[in-house]
This record gives C-alpha cells, structure tokens and sequence, in this order.
C-alpha cells in the first residue's frame, strides 16, 4: 500500500507541469521532480542530498536565501512574483554566443510541517516564460486593434463632418438661389413704392399734410425691407433658428454677410 | 459588533503596527522605493457588519488577495484595496498607469507578493502571539464583485462547515502606507471564529500591558 502511494505521488509530481523541489531544514534537496531534472539536465540521483545553494550559488545574493530561511522561521507560505524577481533559479532556456535567456518564473515557497515543527520546505517553480512571450503579443496586437479603431473613428467622423458640409452646401445652394430670387422680384415694386411715398412727404404743402406722420412710418418700414432685402442677396452660409412648433427658419441675421445697417449707423 | 474595549483596541493596534512594520523594509527593496507603515486602525465587525462597509462601492473591480489558513485555528486572510489605492499601487509597482482590468498574469503576481508580505507579517505575529500552528494556501488574487464578496465572507472556512454569522468575525486592520510619497490605504481581515478572535484580543492586551 505504501509503495503505491509513493507511485501515486511520484506520477503526480511529475505530471503538474511544474518544478517541485523539496528541501529539508539544512536546505538540502530531497526531492527533484522530473520536470526540474528536464530543465536542469541534472537527474533526481545527482541532485538530492545536495544544498540548493550548490546547484544554484546566485539563490545566496539573488534573495531566494533569504526568503527560503523565512519560511523556514515563520512558516509563511510565500510567492514570488516574476515581474519583481525574473529568474531566481537560474535555469537557461537558450544560449546564444553573446548572451544567455533564462526562463521567467513564478516561485511558490511553502512551510512542510510535522505535528508541531517546520521540517523543511517546498519550491513550486512555474515557468512564466512563454505566457509572458504570449501577453506580450496579445497587448501588442490589442495596441495595434486599438490603434486602428481610433483611426477609424477618425475616419468616421471625418466622413460625418464631409457628409454633414455637403448637405449644408445643397441647402446655401437652394438658400441662395430662393432668396436672391425672391428679393430680385420684390426690389422693383418695392422701389416704385419708396419713391411713390418719397413724393407724396416732400410736395410742396407737405407741412400741412395730415398724413405726413404715417407716411414718414411707412417709409422707414420699407427702409427695413430693403435691409432684409439685402441680407437676402449677401448669403453666405446656411443658418437656421428655431420657429413655432419645433420648426426651423432661416436666420437672415447669422446667414448673410450683411449687417444691419441701421443698427450699425 | 463592539466587543473590544478602547484598552484592547489600543493594544490590538500598538502590536499590529510592530507587526506590519516588519514587512517595510522587505516591500522597499522589493519596489525600490521607501515605503512608510502607519499604525493601524483596528475594528471588529459581524460579518453583516463587513458586507455592509464593502456595499459602498469603492472596492468593487478592486483587486483583493485571499489566502486560507488551517490547523491549529482555521479562517481566511484577506487583503483589500480600494479602487483607487490599487490602481495608484499598481502604477508605483509597473512605473505605468495602467486600467486593473487589463494586468498581465505577471503583473497580476505582484499585486499578490506585496499583499502576501503584509498579511504574512500580521499572520505570522497573531501566531506567534497566540502560540498557534497554522499552514497556509497559496494566496489568490480576485478582482472584487459583489458574488464574489459573498462567497469571501461566507463560504465555508473548515470542514465543510458554513461560517455562520453568528460565529465568524471579521477582525479588521485599516492599514495606510506611503511608498515615495503616495499614500496607499489597504485592508487587512481576518475572517475567524468569535471565540478566537476574543482569544487574541485578550492575549494581545496581556502582551502590551506587560
């Protein structure tokens, strides 16, 4: 029964896909699961009964020493983050002439106990390498996406702004032509009417006419058509302002370039 | 809940603070910063209690790193940061900004070391003080949401008992730090047994009146 369970536990130590290295109080290792042996090309036999330090000298400068001995002390269970530490274990991955890659780890450090004491402790080394090749390039290409979703917001709102100046060119267009249409036809009547007016406020017995008040209100009346008249004939730009019942109408005001000219004089 | 006197609050503080002070030196040679522990403030709350000061919204889609404890006494260690504070954590750790929702796994890892220094220094002080032998799981970091929360708090703490209201606490340490000048504010709970939780109160009172 005991050397089954030592099988089963043999199977899964070296079936999590993880380094497992068990040391006892003196850090000498007393497991070396096969992963480790793979990645280190040192075989279970020629490991243990070995301090780590032996198999890893960097482990004394590096600060995994001094964290085994905490746990050790304290019996915490401690993680090791990758992004703070890289490769506590120095284990090579490729070696090139001019420099060496060691694998990116993950380093769990956890207190073996009996009844009351810490009797050694456990090194869970897991292999961040590829996954953080892998995240690398997925927020490169998520950069690369967001990037061009940008541009094509961009793109897109430029489009609405073209979209939106062509409409409004058809409707300065229609503006243009209905107003200087409209004030072509009503300039001639409206300048035989002014000049009708004209006569009649400045004949000779004019001081006694009666009518000489309505007749100097009616003329600045029709001043005020002329101004509006040449609003009409100076558009520029299609401006609307709002009317009764959520309607819009044209703002002669805001549209033309023309200014009105008594309120300028 | 108000179990504790303003004597044992005192004391639960003072010796917390010698706790957490602990880990300032190790968290500064890890972020290559200084950083700055202040005294914590210390609560005790019902679980109810608890639920209801997360139910403010400011540590929801925060990150908050949890780890089991079992043995001599059993429960869970939480560490929670507010919204803000992570992301303000995480900017110090990554010398960028960067949105919680998108840290890598081995960004992820370092959020989780700094959080397993402070709730090491403060669990392996309560041990000490109570002369307790506990063993830990590896802590888990989870982005906080309101299931989540629940099952935090309630699911079962041993044996496959539920943790009942009635016999749970949440002992509470509001904990502030400066790391080169920012100040980071960070929670540290302890989800134990009442009896326990008094159990440790009392002891940590003898410790600081003697």
């Amino acid at each position: 029964m005991a050397e089954l369970n030592h099988s089963v536990e043999q199977v899964l130590l070296d079936g999590l896909g993880l380094g497992v290295i068990s040391l006892d109080r003196e850090l000498r290792i007393t497991r070396w699961n096969e992963w480790i042996s793979l990645q280190m090309q040192i075989a279970s036999q020629d490991a243990l009964g070995h301090p780590l330090v032996e198999l890893f000298p960097s482990v004394a400068e590096n600060g995994l020493l001094q964290r085994l001995n905490q746990t050790l002390q304290h019996g915490m269970t401690q993680l090791l983050s990758p992004l703070f530490h890289h490769h506590l274990l120095p284990i090579a991955i490729s070696r090139k002439a001019d420099r060496t890659e060691y694998m990116i780890q993950s380093i769990k450090i956890l207190p073996i106990k009996d009844e009351h004491d810490i009797v050694g402790l456990l090194l869970l080394v897991e292999d961040y390498t590829e996954r953080t090749t892998f995240e690398k390039a997925l927020r490169k290409s998520n950069d690369e996406l967001t990037a061009e979703r940008l541009q094509l917001q961009t793109m897109h709102e430029d489009l609405k702004a073209a979209q939106r100046e062509v409409v409004e060119a058809e409707h300065l267009k229609a503006l243009v032509e209905t107003a200087g249409a409209t004030a072509h036809e009503i300039s001639q009547p409206l300048q035989a009417l002014q000049t009708s007016q004209e006569i009649l406020l400045y004949e000779p017995d004019a001081e006694t006419n009666p009518w000489r008040p309505a007749l100097t209100k009616s003329l600045q009346h029709i001043e005020s058509i002329v101004q509006i008249i040449r609003k009409m004939q100076s558009i520029q730009q299609y401006r609307t302002k709002p009317y009764l019942r959520g309607r819009n109408i044209v703002d002669f005001e805001s549209a033309s370039t023309e200014k009105n000219r008594s309120a300028d004089t | 809940m108000n179990t504790i006197s303003e004597s044992q609050a005192d004391a639960i503080q003072e010796l917390s603070n010698m706790a957490i002070n602990r880990s300032a030196g190790q968290l500064a040679e890890l972020t290559g910063r200084p950083v700055q522990l202040m005294t914590p403030q210390v609560r005790l709350l019902s679980l109810r209690e608890f639920e209801h000061f997360l139910s403010d919204n400011l540590y929801y889609s925060a990150p908050c790193i949890n780890q089991n404890f079992y043995g001599s006494f059993a429960g869970r260690s939480l560490l929670l940061y507010p919204k803000a504070s992570a992301s303000q954590l995480v900017t110090l750790l990554l010398n960028e900004e960067k949105e919680l929702e998108t840290l890598s796994t081995m960004e992820t890892s370092a959020l989780v070391e700094v959080g397993n220094i402070l709730v090491n220094s403060f669990m392996g002080f309560v041990c000490e003080t109570l002369d307790l032998s506990v063993n830990f799981t590896v802590p888990q970091m989870h982005m906080l949401s309101p299931k989540s929360a629940r099952h935090i708090i309630y699911s079962d703490l041993e044996g496959g008992k539920s943790a009942t209201a009635e016999h749970t606490v949440a002992l509470m340490l509001d904990n502030e730090m400066t790391v080169e000048g920012t100040q980071i504010t960070g929670h540290i709970i302890l989800f134990i047994d009442t009896q326990t939780a008094l159990k440790l109160v009392e002891r940590m009172e003898e410790i600081w009146q003697s």
